[in-house]
């Protein structure tokens, strides 16, 4: 008997204590600050055996339709004013979750959150989810697509235009060479197609006049002229000359680039020295090369 | 004899702070990886694997009669630590309600009893081995050997005694969780 005398001492324990204060007994954490009035009178909120379910015997569903940043309420999937309000225990709230809201109004994200009045935004469509995730605003990942066309070329708008001596002579589109996800890696690579030298420097509108870098032309600087040029490559037999960095890959004349990519016409047909522009596009020489050989061999 | 003893002193003390330290450590990782609200669902899981620990209560009572009882016993010992360890990450540090907290105290000296109980019993079982060993070299014959065990009457009465205190702290545990529970159901 003596054994069970401590078993009997927490039973009067248990018993007192929920008879002196229940609240002191059973409440897990203290109560909001809106909630504080109801602290002594459980079953304001609490339905015996069915939960903190009588929130609408206070809250009335009318106050919400007049408040717009609460209207959305009604719309909630899960009528569980718990799911996100904590009642007791303080801290943090828990975190609203965006898929109780239906469909419709979960991608107005407009209708409850205000649109930031910043340069960024100013411009954007209303699909915030291209960049924000519904967790929290930031950090969110910029989607280009999101910017209306006639912003889509502006780019410097939002990026400041690289101080480097190649970006600050060019003029032309940042797409021609950049992606929207990251301005590296650039698509374009000038050695790729003609090496800058001190005699031939990154002086964009030498050769690609007008700022039009689908065409170039090596006649721009007193060096070359058409007749000395064709002078030249017609000693050695070469009748195709237009398209210089076809083979000169820099300005040293003897930088030929493989004879495999020059086809027999380059030898055969005549050709007139012309002033004008030699259009190209921006495939890398190999490839171009390459696929010229195959031309040859049909 | 004396090394044994304080040898089964501190495994018993390791398993008592391990129970606490590993309790610690898993309210770290759920808090650290953002995983709080499994906390919730190892309290039921940790009443759970109490519960089922008692089957070794039933088979010493012989309402079941397959097993070994020692295999028992050792089950026992396992699901009801690792009960008490998710029952306890389950009540965290948060100083709330008074009866959930008298409760996992309940827990705690519950399963400092019990450790209680396996030290005892180590301590008996290496005593009886001792003097088996000793009786049998004196030259005594098998049966008078077991006649002179079975009245060594210290260890069985220390053991008895240990009993007789176990359940009425065990029920005592299970009074306020029993209280916490009701709440539960009560209020939602």
């Amino acid at each position: 008997m003596k054994a069970w005398s401590g078993f009997f001492a927490v039973f009067a324990l248990l018993v007192g204590v929920v008879w002196y204060s229940p609240r002191l007994a059973f409440e897990p954490g203290p109560l909001s600050k809106g909630h504080q009035k109801q602290s002594d009178n459980c079953a304001s909120c609490h339905v015996p055996f069915e939960g903190a379910g009588r929130c609408e015997s206070c809250h009335k569903p009318k106050e919400f339709e007049s408040n717009p940043k609460l209207v959305f309420h009604h719309q909630l999937a899960q009528e569980s004013c718990n799911a996100c309000h904590k009642i007791h225990g303080g801290g943090q709230p828990k975190p609203f979750k965006h898929e109780l809201l239906p469909k419709s109004i979960e991608a107005n994200c407009v209708g409850c959150h205000a649109r930031p009045n910043d340069q960024l935004h100013r411009p954007l469509g209303e699909n915030c989810a291209n960049c924000h995730h519904q967790t929290a605003f930031k950090p969110a990942q910029f989607v280009h697509k999101s910017l209306p066309p006639a912003e889509l070329s502006q780019c410097t708008t939002c990026h400041e235009k690289p101080a480097d001596r190649l970006h600050q002579k060019l003029t032309g589109s940042c797409q021609s060479c950049h992606g929207f996800t990251a301005f590296k890696p650039a698509q374009f690579e000038h050695d790729q197609y003609f090496r800058f030298d001190r005699h031939h420097p990154e002086t964009c509108d030498n050769c690609h006049q007008n700022s039009d870098y689908s065409t170039y032309t090596c006649y721009g600087c007193h060096e070359h002229s058409p007749g000395s040029i064709a002078g030249e490559h017609r000693e050695e037999g070469i009748r195709n000359f237009e398209d210089c960095a076809n083979c000169h890959a820099s300005g040293d004349e003897n930088d030929i680039r493989s004879r495999r990519s020059r086809s027999e016409a380059d030898y055969s047909q005549p050709a007139q020295p012309s002033s004008e522009p030699v259009k190209h596009s921006y495939k890398k020489r190999e490839r171009h090369s390459e696929h010229e050989e195959d031309e040859d061999d049909d | 004899m004396a090394a044994t003893v304080q040898r089964e002193i501190r495994v018993s003390v390791f398993y008592f702070l391990g129970l606490i330290l590993a309790a610690l450590a898993t309210d770290a990782v759920l808090h650290g990886f953002g995983l709080v609200w499994i906390g919730r669902w190892l309290g039921p899981l940790g009443l759970a694997l109490i519960l089922f620990s008692f089957v070794y209560s039933v088979r010493r009572r012989k309402f079941i009669t397959g097993g070994k009882i020692p295999s028992y016993l050792r089950f026992h010992e396992f699901a009801a630590w690792l009960g008490s360890l998710l029952v306890l990450v389950h009540s965290g540090i948060h100083f709330n309600a008074l009866i959930p907290w008298l409760a996992t105290l309940a827990m705690l000296v519950t399963t400092a009893s019990g450790l209680t109980g396996k030290f005892l019993l180590k301590s008996a079982q290496f005593r009886l081995k001792e003097q088996k060993a000793g009786l049998e070299t004196s030259g005594m014959t098998p049966e008078a050997v077991e006649a002179e065990l079975l009245s060594e009457a210290r260890m069985v009465e220390a053991m008895r005694k240990w009993r007789v205190l176990h359940l009425p702290i065990t029920l005592s545990f299970a009074l306020l969780a029993l209280a916490h529970l009701g709440s539960l159901w009560y209020f939602g």
